[in-house]
């Protein structure tokens, strides 16, 4: 699984009833395993990115895809169905993302789980474990609506990997949260080994600690991709683009590393201011 | 889906399943539409609201009154002075002519309005929609036509739980609560539409997350009823038995 890739191979995107493209011929490559930075001004595609990931595009949202994408040798499509069973998804609004049907936080980490028709232990230990990475564990018996936005946000994101996903596809998952739950998000997510992840998000200053790759959206258009240091100094301009605050403060400061880019991250402009 | 309390397991209302409240609501409603005079609805407005006495559940009880005695206001303007039956005056309010026969089909159609609300209220308070769902689950139905059920009833208190947030975040931005019941209604009609369309923004996204969580799995398995019941299905086919008896017996006075 390590050395296959996902492949979008001029890939756009329309939705029904609308003349626009919402993605406009996206050519990038991915290794399965890494983690994937989308970032970008709104309306740039992103969402749009992670719902044809997780097949809400077309199954449930109708749109015209044109262009292919490919998981290894395989086109992304064939696969969908079994790939959907190992696919987590977190959607912008948590809120609207709980089933609305569970009486208590518990119910609703194992809800996934008991349609996956797993046994009661097995459910019961995967939710102790979700539940513990999360800080969960004290709302347990709570009712999922008496949650704060960012303990529900938290509540989404557990869910979705209650089932061990191998694809995580997350879309501005701490949007709600506060500094330090978005430090502990971020914190955890760094640690992740082996789950190809897809994180839409604004806070490019972790993104670019954690993300192996940065994908830029814009209008549509892919406008650059590749590591956090390539990307950000590409776009070291643009005005559109969000930058690290490392960047933004080495540019001010003028420092630089060895290679002449600016650091991203601050153990970059720590070790450049350094030297 | 709503924020609802925790409902204590060790109460007797917890004994009675939700089916049996549910064809409780369709009982009580069939029975108020087979009387046919005012007075006579009395003794089953007062059943269903020493139903929900009993239970100390009021809480939702008086927002939906005071909706309905609105209603029922109306009803008895309108009725009381433009119903086709209307032949005996009863009073006069200047130049406004108020007949009997109008005013007493007004009350009967408000006394079943109350039933109605009292009988629904009994349930909606005294069991979660979690119990619903499973219960129903357990029943036979699956998961995704027990969703579709709950999405159903559920969507007016959803609306009630989306309208606070909305009023909450109006008075967080210095607006001011309206007083008087006309400047309430002058204050909710410009948030209604959005109102709406947010909520049903908020079932398709719901919607779109359990396909992707799998409700709709032919893996799941069913799950256990912690909750015991009283009697249960002997329940079931007494009251619905009822039911049918009073469908046929309104069938029967419509024949007559």
């Amino acid at each position: 699984m390590a050395s296959r890739q996902i492949a979008l191979k001029n890939l756009s995107v329309q939705y029904l009833g609308f003349e626009d493209w919402v993605l406009k011929e996206i050519t990038v490559f991915a290794p399965v395993g890494a983690k994937i930075g989308l970032v970008g001004p709104s309306k740039g595609g992103r969402s749009t990115l992670l719902n044809l990931f997780a097949g809400i595009i077309p199954k449930i949202i109708p749109a015209k895809i044109k262009g292919k994408v490919t998981l290894g040798d395989n086109d992304y499509r064939d696969l969908a169905p079994e790939l959907r069973k190992t696919t987590g998804v977190v959607l912008q609004d948590s809120a609207s993302q709980l089933s609305g049907l569970a009486d208590s936080v518990y119910d609703e980490l194992a809800f996934a789980l008991v349609n996956r028709g797993l046994d009661p232990l097995t459910i019961q230990d995967r939710v102790a474990a979700v539940a513990s990475q999360f800080d969960l564990e004290d709302y347990l018996e709570q009712a999922p609506t008496a949650l704060s936005g960012g303990q529900m946000q938290r509540l989404a994101i557990a869910s979705a990997l209650a089932l061990n996903p191998q694809f995580l596809l997350l879309d501005d998952p701490t949007s709600q949260m506060d500094p330090v739950g978005r430090q502990h998000f971020f914190s955890w997510l760094k640690q992740q080994k082996d789950q190809t992840v897809f994180i839409a998000s604004g806070e490019v200053d972790d993104l670019a600690e954690v993300c192996d790759q940065i994908w830029v959206l814009e209008a549509g258009r892919l406008a650059a991709s590749g590591t956090p240091q390539a990307v950000f100094n590409q776009l070291k301009d643009d005005p559109l683009v969000a930058k690290p605050t490392s960047l933004e403060l080495a540019k001010r400061l003028k420092i630089k590393r060895p290679d002449g880019s600016y650091p991203v991250t601050a153990s970059e402009l720590k070790e450049a201011a350094g030297k | 889906m709503i924020g609802q309390a925790a409902i204590d397991q060790s109460k007797w209302y917890a004994k009675v399943d939700p089916i049996s409240k549910l064809l409780l609501i369709a009982g009580f409603t069939l029975a108020s539409f087979v009387i046919s005079q005012p007075l006579l609805e009395l003794p089953l407005l007062a059943a269903t609201a020493l139903l929900i006495m009993f239970s100390r559940k009021t809480k939702g009880l008086w927002a939906m009154t005071a909706f309905s005695l609105f209603l029922i206001m109306t009803m008895l303007l309108i009725q009381g002075l433009f119903w086709p039956g209307n032949h005996t005056l009863a009073l006069k309010a200047g130049i406004l002519l108020f007949y009997q026969e109008g005013l007493t089909h007004a009350l009967l159609l408000g006394c079943r309005i109350l039933v109605i609300i009292f009988s629904t209220c009994f349930f909606i308070e005294t069991t979660t929609i979690s119990e619903n769902a499973k219960y129903l689950e357990a029943a036979g139905l699956s998961y995704k036509q027990v969703y579709v059920l709950m999405s159903v009833c559920y969507i007016l208190p959803e609306m009630k739980q989306n309208l606070q947030k909305i009023q909450l975040a109006q008075r967080a931005r210095g607006i001011v609560p309206a007083k008087s019941v006309w400047s309430r209604v002058e204050m909710i009609v410009p948030v209604l539409v959005p109102l709406i369309i947010k909520t049903f923004q908020m079932a398709i996204n719901r919607s779109i997350s359990l396909q992707l969580r799998g409700y709709d799995s032919p893996e799941r398995r069913k799950p256990e009823l912690k909750q015991e019941y009283w009697l249960g299905h002997k329940t079931h086919l007494a009251l619905s038995l009822i039911c049918l008896f009073l469908i046929g017996g309104k069938a029967w006075l419509l024949v007559k």
